[in-house]
């Protein structure tokens, strides 16, 4: 019984896990899960940030025009997501970033549609969720909606892995 | 006078000598499994299977009997009724448990079957925190989802309140095991 018996497991199918980021802490804690099961099943790490900046002020208005705003929040975006990317792939890790505009939910569903995704991971909370909110809006629309699992972790609790 | 907490101390954490099969961080000893023997339950369970195959973990199959039921039909028939239909659900429930975990759970998966009454959110919230889970992994009913509702109520509050990460699992969606 060899070691990599487990780790090749041919009843996970785990090919591509999908991690919503906003850069909160909570979110970055969802890439602490998806990593160890990643590296295990060898699954591509697909990191997604979804820039909202239309949708802040005021749903139904009509989205605001920022055009140097819009293109800076994307921009910065990119930069933090490829900053995770390094250290993903320094560790041998196969991962790619999304940047995306829209409502986070439902560029969510859409991207794990589109990509094929087998597993999102997600915290319970990003940072546009009041603390007080025991679950926020978007994991709540993406466990509802989501075309596949859906791991959902929080801020404190008990850990099945290091954090 | 004592003065000791109600409330179980923190989590024991696993000692190293127990180590997975899999050289992994990952550390999921106990899956929690609420059953309400629907299709998407028997799904939670086969995932379920999958990780504990991986990670050596125990699997409890845990079942709340819904007392409110009863004890609406017990109005007009009175406690002794009550109590036989109680007793005959929990019965009930237990045989049906096991036969879902005969189902669908390997032969060498370490499993626990246990049946309670009352209502099933708390009640299986209550055992995540008492039994320690790692993990639990839940359902979610896509014909419970009607425009008034917010999930299945019993998901949904699972997922707010649970005191481990929680893996939902739908009827029909993309696998990444065979169901």
């Amino acid at each position: 019984m060899t070691v990599n018996d487990s780790t090749q497991a041919p009843s996970i199918g785990l090919k591509r896990i999908l991690v919503p980021i906003d850069f909160s802490a909570c979110s970055k804690k969802a890439l602490q899960y998806a990593r160890p099961f990643a590296e295990q099943f060898h699954a591509e790490v697909v990191l997604l940030h979804v820039s909202s900046l239309n949708y802040m002020v005021a749903e139904g208005f009509g989205g605001i025009d920022l055009p140097t705003l819009r293109e800076d929040l994307i921009q910065d975006a990119e930069s933090q997501l490829s900053e995770i990317l390094k250290t993903l792939e320094s560790d041998q890790m196969t991962a790619s970033l999304v940047v995306r505009e829209g409502r986070a939910a439902t560029e969510i569903v859409e991207l794990a549609k589109a990509e094929n995704i087998d597993l999102v991971v997600m915290s319970t909370h990003g940072y546009s969720n009041i603390k007080h909110v025991l679950l926020g809006s978007v994991t709540e629309n993406v466990v509802r909606h989501a075309p596949c699992p859906v791991l959902v972790v929080r801020e404190n609790e008990h850990e099945f892995v290091a954090t | 006078m004592s003065v000791q907490p109600e409330i179980a101390p923190a989590p024991a954490i696993e000692s190293v000598e127990k180590a997975p099969p899999a050289p992994t961080v990952i550390g999921i000893k106990r899956i929690l499994v609420p059953v309400d023997f629907s299709q998407t339950c028997r799904k939670a369970l086969r995932y379920a299977n999958r990780f504990a195959e991986v990670y050596g973990a125990s699997v409890m199959l845990f079942h709340v009997v819904d007392l409110t039921d009863i004890e609406r039909i017990s109005l007009r028939l009175g406690p002794i009724a009550q109590e036989r239909m109680e007793t005959e659900a929990v019965k009930h429930a237990e045989a049906l448990t096991a036969q879902m975990a005969g189902d669908e759970l390997g032969d060498g998966i370490t499993r626990e079957c246990e049946t309670v009454r009352g209502v099933a959110a708390s009640g299986i919230l209550e055992k995540a925190r008492t039994w320690n889970a790692d993990l639990i992994v839940t359902g979610v009913h896509n014909e419970r989802v009607v425009r008034h509702a917010i999930l299945g109520s019993t998901a949904e509050r699972i997922v707010r309140h649970a005191p481990c990460p929680v893996f939902v699992v739908r009827n029909k969606e993309h696998e990444f095991i065979e169901t």
